[in-house]
């Protein structure tokens, strides 16, 4: 019984070590995707692609101010989050949006570049436009 | 009496992290929302205040595509070389004028301001609104002293090892690897892969045992 305390206490010191000695998580990593310009689509069709994309590929997903258009994703990692992506619509001329995509994420915590985030976003947003269309591009 | 051994097992864990110290899991913290519609005005003219407003907290702004504007920070790197901070300014076309938009990321708790005071002073410096100075870390203290592990310290026997140790009692390595110390009297314990007992010398000046032997830069 006297060795199985040790071992315990033991145990959850080089626990300790180790989560004390984990590598910082330092440098945040920030691009700006791409911007398009969407002509003949009404704004809400941007907003409700913002929505899909991130809800696709982020943990959670929220709309900046009700009818805003500008949406954000969160991943979290331990409950801290790590990655984030904002897709922002704007109503362009009289029937058509522009949107862009920015990307930030914790290194090395997060898996990917915020390249590499954006990259998916945009492609969920591309995806969910080609569907809501039945057209390949935007 | 009978002690389980899940719960015997959740104490040590427990005041293990106690006594080595917990670490806060560092976090982004986001601002995105704020936006000036500017009823006449060109994007040169917008695109150039952006500029300016980002490169007052923040370096190089940088147009990253047409009216897309990236810059990195923070403006004052005290003992933090790296990219902590970050903010965008977007330009759009909007009737006779524009539509600027900001959005900050600020990495947490390596930043003694937050995305939202950020972003609120970059937007105020865009449109002529008062700013408030954004905090600024705390310099390291410099010179030796009994009374804390605060500074640099350099391996005796690994001139590629270097440790500087914070005034909350973390310590941070060349390579980004993290740890803890605590001073209590001339008694240490570093917390680095794994507990050492060290002793600090009269002087403020070397930290020896447990394997280790440093001197502090000062």
């Amino acid at each position: 019984m006297k060795w199985f305390r040790i071992t315990c206490i033991a145990t959850a010191f080089v626990l300790c070590a180790l989560v004390v000695t984990a590598p910082a998580s330092a440098t945040l990593d920030t691009v700006i995707g791409q911007r398009s310009v969407v002509p003949d689509q009404p704004f809400s069709d941007c907003s409700a692609k913002a929505d899909h994309a991130l809800t696709t590929v982020m943990q959670s997903v929220t709309e900046a101010g009700t009818g805003s258009g500008n949406w954000f994703g969160v991943d979290s990692i331990g409950g801290a989050p790590s990655e984030i992506a904002v897709v922002e619509c704007h109503p362009q001329g009289s029937t058509g949006y522009a949107v862009s995509f920015t990307c930030s994420v914790q290194t090395p915590t997060s898996a990917d570049t915020a390249a590499a985030l954006c990259t998916k976003v945009i492609a969920a947003f591309s995806a969910s436009a080609a569907a809501a269309s039945g057209s390949a591009s935007w | 009496m009978v002690v389980q051994r899940s719960h015997l097992f959740a104490a040590a864990l427990g005041i293990a992290i106690l006594i080595t110290g917990s670490l806060a899991p560092a976090a982004v913290d986001l601002s995105t929302g704020l936006r000036y519609v500017i009823p006449t005005g060109t994007l040169d003219e917008c695109n150039a205040k952006a500029k300016t407003a980002l490169d007052t907290y923040l370096q190089n702004a940088t147009e990253s595509s047409p009216n897309d504007w990236l810059a990195t920070g923070p403006l004052v790197q005290v003992g933090q070389p790296d990219t902590t901070a970050s903010a965008t300014a977007h330009c759009y076309a909007y009737g006779s004028g524009y539509v600027v938009t900001f959005t900050c990321f600020v990495e947490t708790p390596n930043n003694p301001y937050d995305a939202s005071a950020l972003c609120t002073d970059v937007g105020h410096n865009f449109n002529g609104g008062v700013q408030t100075a954004l905090a600024t870390p705390t310099p390291m203290p410099t010179g030796c002293t009994t009374a804390n592990l605060i500074g640099t310290w350099q391996n005796d026997n690994d001139s590629k090892l270097t440790l500087k140790l914070d005034p909350d009692g973390g310590l941070t390595d060349s390579e980004d690897v993290v740890g803890s110390w605590v001073l209590n009297g001339d008694k240490a314990i570093i917390t680095y892969y794994g507990n050492h007992n060290m002793t600090l010398s009269a002087d403020g000046k070397h930290l020896s045992g447990g394997g280790y032997s440093f001197t502090r830069k000062c």
